[in-house]
């Protein structure tokens, strides 16, 4: 959650594990996009063609990650 | 056998598409921030009925004009564009009788997108080792700007138009690079993510810039091993110039420095398959490049198709 709030600049407070990407103004595409390369950078996940559109809600991403093995 | 790269040209429209042209004709988006997050600020984009076989045409006019090369000695002409004057019959038979090319050349047009001249590279290398062909000209052109819907952030400031041409060939002499291995590769689970259908483009960039930062480095690793290269052997990164964006987090990536990986398509835009072939050309013109210079060249775009080749440059290079 912090990662996602850092990359996309919001408060961590605002950010749940039902929050969605239009919630908010930074998490456009090109947030999107800096979200998925900061996971590459800090966890090394690889996303298959088609899986992307679980980055557009932070309940998608820790689905991702817990998919990959990525969640401890 | 050997292969050469002998001459390399492009050519760009009159007609250019600023940054405020864009926000003329959206007044919520902003110059600024285009050019913060695409790294562009202008394109070159084609006036109507300026066909992507013409901008091939003048690429080619220029490389024939600039090297001097007897074109009756052109054994094959390979087109590579996804915008076609037609379906029937393909450009490149129209560009053979408008560059007046011998009728004994072999003429093709294929289908890529900015994959498409390395994986070109590749074709050509299989037909000059096959003994199939003696020189091919490789031209490369598309006019996606027109299929970008105006109105859409996410195609409509990337691409610009462009043509691009390359003679390969066998023998050394003239050369400016000899063309090492190429590796090719696909994953048409990618087909959806960015495609032209029915005239209008659609870009899933998320999806795009995942298959970049993934399958990139991955091909990168393959040519190095083919080369064989270490990777501190490369003088120079010439990646297809998709974005800002997507060349600096390769670029990062990979470990790169901007010299290593340079970014030039601030005053062009994406020009799909024709942009490594105008970065290599406007590194040489800016003397860029130093004589000797491995350098990498990498594609990727649609389908998803990526392909990459090893240049070493020749000792004088043009």
């Amino acid at each position: 959650m912090l990662l996602i709030a850092r990359t996309l600049e919001i408060d961590p407070a605002q950010l749940t594990p039902a929050s969605k990407a239009a919630d908010f103004a930074t998490w456009d595409s090109m947030g999107t996009m800096q979200v998925l390369l900061a996971l590459d950078d800090t966890c090394g996940l690889k996303l298959a063609p088609g899986q992307t559109e679980g980055l557009t809600s932070v309940a998608g991403i820790l689905g991702l990650l817990e998919k990959a093995g990525k969640l401890s | 056998v050997s292969v050469f790269l002998r001459a390399v040209g492009y050519s760009l429209p009159a007609l250019v598409r600023t940054n405020e042209d864009l926000v003329g004709q959206n007044p919520s988006w902003d110059a600024q921030a285009i050019a913060r997050k695409t790294g562009i600020r202008s394109r070159h984009v084609a006036a109507a009925g300026e066909t992507s076989g013409e901008l091939a045409r003048r690429a080619a006019e220029v490389l024939l004009s600039e090297s001097g090369f007897d074109r009756s000695r052109i054994d094959a002409v390979l087109f590579c564009t996804q915008t076609p004057e037609a379906v029937l019959p393909a450009t490149a038979c129209t560009l053979q009788a408008s560059l007046g090319l011998p009728t004994s050349c072999a003429a093709l047009d294929f289908s890529l997108h900015s994959s498409g001249f390395p994986y070109g590279l590749w074709l050509a290398r299989a037909l000059l080792q096959a003994g199939s062909a003696g020189n091919v000209l490789l031209l490369l052109a598309d006019t996606l700007s027109a299929a970008a819907d105006p109105h859409d952030a996410a195609t409509a400031p990337l691409f610009g138009d462009a043509g691009a041409a390359a003679l390969v060939s066998a023998e050394a002499a003239g050369a400016i690079a000899e063309v090492g291995p190429v590796v090719v590769g696909t994953d048409g689970r990618g087909t959806p993510h960015l495609r032209l259908h029915q005239g209008v483009l659609a870009m899933n960039g998320t999806e795009v810039f995942n298959f970049a930062l993934t399958r990139v480095p991955e091909a990168i690793a393959r040519l190095l091993d083919a080369a064989p290269w270490r990777p501190e052997d490369v003088d120079c990164y010439l990646l297809h110039q998709a974005s800002g964006f997507v060349l600096e987090a390769l670029r990062r990536k990979l470990g790169l420095t901007p010299e290593k990986l340079p970014i030039d398509l601030a005053d062009v835009g994406n020009t799909s398959a024709a942009s490594p072939v105008l970065l290599l050309r406007r590194l040489l013109d800016r003397g860029a490049l130093r004589a000797g210079a491995r350098c990498v060249v990498a594609g990727y775009g649609a389908g998803f198709s990526w392909a990459c080749a090893a240049l070493t440059l020749a000792g004088t290079p043009r």
